[in-house]
């Protein structure tokens, strides 16, 4: 029969194509996830770089790799970690400094959550569009913003002084500094999971309180509070992790006698070419993203924070004046910070010079037309290089769920989420390790600040992705055979139209992550490669302040843009 | 254009299990045709089967005169109404119910026509709609009782009207074959007898050829021109609804149709015509003759009647029992009166205060030698 042999030879070629996916799949995260997590393990003992690629060649080659391996493992450079006290205070400072950071984005987020879920405050819309404002900015704009409010001739300060007399209100180049960044633009990611433990929580239980005579206050300390444990933990693991990764803000405001992890991970890479202590360092770091989350799977797991869009019914809401004015009132100050923040970037961005004053001497249209004539290449690279970190997730982000879902290769899942475990500096560390020798010696090319960014963004795509595709459900396809439509129309008129708003938002979170990214690129990218991101980064080194500010709010500007646009496709979930 | 359908040996299996283990029927054309059974029985799988949604491990498929055992069901000549309706969200109810036409179109039209199908899912204004394909929805809309609702997403509908757009789907291609696989199991009970109506009189005015999966022994009951009750993946009985109600074939069919009192006999005396067995310390006269030893002996809660101790009762069984619980449903009145060790479920029709006993009333309990069935044992 014609269509019987037609129909074998289709799912013959489909059979294939699944098996080619899968092995491309797994070839891609060998050759650029696992290769350089077991490269900064193996150069952590050795100490110096080994080429473990170039092992796979032949066997001679990989004989001599494992002499390598042998003659220089130690564990020299772990027991630094106890007997070189910059490093034990390193870490020490660095685990700190997270909890404080947690512990107070949880506080702060606290009233918000509740108002914006459960109280009818004014403008909860805008409230809630803006507290996503601060997760879009890069850290080291955003410190910079700082040094520009609270500097020695910062307007903040200057309006302290002239009104309150006191003289420098916070010394912004110090851990407090830093700390005061990082809560303010880190808070909306204790916020979130918070707002859905809030939304989703009966408020029948609370009423049930208010009932037994318990006032409000009473009532959300014992009931709401314990209720929303999971929320809050969650939030707060989030925020010790990116606290943990951020590498801008202590690099911008360079805390004096306060080393951080991060930091001294990259000045051994770079400053020092100590390659064994970098790698240590990253393992140190990666050891401490994988017990996060471990204890979220463990502690978390069982709880669910996607359901967002569970918004009680309106009557619910509370009506008080006397708790929604002061949660909305907090709100607004609370906002206010990063908001100002970026009000002062702009500003900067517009002066010729600002000393001490509230507003610039003379304005001037000068820093953009600098930035225009001089700095149209690194926009041009940042496109460049997240545009190609776009299209190769594009093509991951597609494949991985159709595999994981579709045919049930569960592992894949679990592979796509490791990068979670990566932060940007190890990771960096990691490509330069791996990919350092020949054959496969891939650092100063674009394509390895490329496949960086894909590997680090991997987890945003898939979520997004496999939401979505998740969501779509195997009986629409059905459907769509049974009323005739054969494979490429059934993929053309239902799978695809339904996947894309999820592959979309997940690739362009991917390229609006990797511009904005400066921890990686600063390790990675080529001097002729050099993105916006680490051009701004350089020039606030080098103390261009006005220039840097312009290309700042040009990158500003893309991000917030295309942020709306992924909300506009997929809805707020797509930020986790 | 309508067609019988043919299954025959049927057998799926998944690794070790087998969901449907050899199954033939025969399904004339514009029978409609229902496929009873608990969940797990295999008639979900059989009815995916004949759709093309899963290659049956051995066996064959005919729809009409055409073998179709091997054929991808997009080229059977098949409608189907799934579970979840499985409406397409981003469509509006006019596309869902154009797809299946759009889609005969990309398969049997030439380039021009195939492209013009592929552009009507990318623009509504670059590829307008023609005048057929507006009749035609139109038509077939007005048919299932949602004229007008065309441009509604599928989301705004309520779920008796999304059930509705399902089967207009499923209809418009006018298939040779209408498969229902539990299509009323999402909706409420006064919705659903209303469209257990709606769906048997378009299955009548058009006379199409229809299988139809369910749980709900009712719904099969009252629906089908004949039905299979499946169990483990095989046929158990088959029949029209009146013999698989009046002679059902085995225990199990009995409680799944809903016959209450099914208790494990002993047969003491066997005769053509009356057999004496032995329930649970009670002896029961059953006007029937039993095959096996091993037999369960069938009572319906309709079949026994009640009456105080001091009202005349005339009947083959008689015992004295206790009422241990009733409840008052309206038409009937449903008690639960034990008689020993045995607990019997009695249906009283018509209630009225004259005969509405309370718990602990002492009762005869009594019922014909002809209303015992002795069914094997499943």
């Amino acid at each position: 029969m014609r269509n019987e042999s037609i129909w074998r030879r289709f799912r013959r070629y489909w059979f294939d194509f699944d098996r080619f996916a899968l092995i491309a799949v797994l070839g891609f995260f060998f050759v650029f996830l696992l290769t350089p997590v077991v490269s900064i393990l193996v150069v952590s003992f050795t100490g110096k770089d080994v080429n473990l690629l170039g092992g796979f060649l032949g066997p001679s080659q990989m004989v001599e790799l494992f002499r390598r391996i042998a003659e220089s493992a130690s564990i020299n450079h772990y027991a630094q970690l106890v007997t070189f006290p910059r490093y034990t205070r390193a870490l020490i400072n660095s685990v700190t400094m997270g909890l404080g950071v947690a512990g107070a984005c949880v506080l702060i987020s606290l009233p918000i959550a509740y108002g914006l879920a459960r109280a009818r405050i004014p403008g909860k819309r805008i409230i809630g569009a803006l507290c996503l404002v601060p997760l879009m900015i890069p850290t080291f704009i955003s410190s910079f913003a700082f040094i520009i409010m609270f500097g020695k001739t910062g307007w903040v300060n200057q309006i302290l002084y002239k009104v309150l007399g006191i003289q420098e209100f916070v010394d912004i180049h110090s851990v407090l500094g830093v700390i005061l960044v990082q809560v303010f633009f880190f808070f909306p990611y204790a916020l979130l999971p918070l707002l859905a433990v809030f939304k989703v929580m009966d408020p029948t239980l609370e009423e049930a309180a208010h009932v037994l005579h318990a006032r409000r206050l009473f009532a959300f300390f014992t009931t709401t509070l314990p209720m929303a444990a999971p929320g809050i933990g969650a939030g707060a693991l989030l925020v010790f992790v990116v606290s943990l990764e951020d590498f801008g803000t202590p690099m911008i405001l360079s805390p004096q006698r306060f080393p951080l992890l991060i930091v001294e991970a990259y000045r051994e890479m770079v400053g020092y070419f100590n390659w064994g202590g970098a790698a240590t360092i990253a393992v140190l770091l990666v050891l401490l993203a994988v017990l996060v989350l471990i204890i979220q799977r463990r502690v978390l797991g069982r709880t669910e924070f996607r359901t967002i869009t569970g918004k009680p019914a309106s009557r619910d809401l509370i009506d008080d004046p006397w708790v929604c004015i002061p949660l909305f009132l907090y709100s607004l100050m609370v906002l206010a910070i990063p908001m100002l923040a970026i009000y002062s970037t702009a500003i900067q961005s517009f002066a010729k010079t600002w000393g001490a004053g509230l507003l610039p001497d003379t304005f001037t249209l000068e820093n953009y037309a600098y930035v225009i004539s001089r700095s149209t290449d690194a926009v041009l690279n940042s496109f460049f290089l997240g545009g190609a970190a776009l299209l190769i997730s594009l093509a991951l982000a597609a494949i991985i769920p159709y595999l994981v879902v579709r045919r049930k290769k569960v592992f894949l899942d679990y592979l796509g989420f490791l990068p979670l475990a990566l932060p940007g500096v190890p990771l960096g560390i990691a490509m330069i390790l791996a990919f350092n020798n020949e054959p496969f010696k891939l650092t100063g090319t674009a394509l390895l600040i490329i496949i960086a960014y894909v590997i680090r963004r991997m987890p945003y795509a898939l979520r997004s992705t496999m939401a979505s595709i998740r969501a779509i459900g195997a009986d629409l396809e059905e459907a769509s055979f049974v009323l005739g439509a054969p494979k490429f129309l059934s993929l053309w008129g239902v799978t695809i139209p339904l996947m894309l708003p999820g592959i979309f938002a997940g690739a362009i979170m991917v390229f609006l992550t990797s511009i904005r990214e400066i921890s990686a690129t600063i390790l990675l990218a080529p001097q002729e490669w050099k993105p916006m991101s680490l051009v701004i980064f350089e020039g606030l080194i080098r103390g261009e302040f006005y220039t840097s500010s312009a290309i700042s709010m040009i990158l500003i500007i893309v991000v917030i843009c295309l942020q709306y646009l992924v909300f506009r496709l997929v809805g707020e979930k797509a930020l986790f | 254009m309508r067609a019988s359908v043919r299954i025959q040996d049927l057998v799926k299996r998944y690794g070790d299990f087998t969901a449907v283990d050899g199954i033939s029927l025969e399904i004339e054309e514009g029978e409609f045709f229902a496929l009873l059974g608990p969940s797990g029985c295999g008639k979900t799988t059989t009815l995916r089967c004949v759709a093309g949604l899963e290659a049956p491990s051995q066996g064959e498929i005919l729809i009409g005169s055409q073998l179709v055992t091997h054929l991808p069901p997009y080229e059977r000549p098949c409608g189907m109404v799934f579970q979840s309706y499985a409406l397409f969200p981003h469509l509006s109810v006019f596309d869902n119910v154009a797809y299946g036409i759009r889609a005969r179109r990309f398969r049997q039209g030439d380039l021009v026509q195939k492209a013009k199908v592929l552009g009507s899912f990318l623009s509504k204004r670059a590829f307008p709609v023609d005048d057929e394909l507006r009749e035609r929805v139109r038509q077939t809309l007005l048919l299932v009782g949602l004229d007008g609702q065309g441009d509604k997403a599928p989301g705004q509908l309520s779920g008796g009207m999304q059930q509705r757009v399902a089967l207009a789907r499923a209809l418009i291609t006018e298939p040779a074959v209408l498969l229902l696989d539990e299509p009323l199991s999402n909706l409420d009970r006064k919705l659903r007898l209303a469209m257990r109506a709606t769906i048997r009189k378009i299955q009548q005015a058009l006379r199409i050829t229809a299988i139809y999966v369910t749980h709900d022994q009712e719904e099969a009951l009252s629906l089908a021109d004949r039905l299979a009750i499946m169990d483990h993946g095989r046929v158990v009985q088959l029949g029209t609804p009146a013999q698989i109600y009046d002679q059902p074939s085995t225990s199990f069919v009995a409680d799944f149709i809903g016959a209450e009192n099914i208790f494990p006999a002993r047969i003491l005396q066997s005769g053509p015509d009356l057999t004496l067995v032995e329930v649970g310390g009670l002896q029961f006269r059953a006007a029937t003759d039993a095959k096996t030893d091993h037999v369960r002996a069938v009572v319906r809660p309709q079949a026994i009647h009640l009456a105080r101790t001091n009202e005349p009762l005339q009947a083959e069984n008689l015992f004295q029992g206790e009422v241990r619980f009733g409840a008052y449903l309206g038409v009937t009145a449903r008690y639960e009166v034990a008689v020993k060790d045995l607990i019997f479920i009695v249906d009283v029709p018509d209630p009225r205060p004259g005969n509405l006993y309370n718990q602990g009333d002492l009762l005869k309990l009594g019922f014909a030698a002809a209303s015992v069935m002795l069914l094997e044992d499943s």
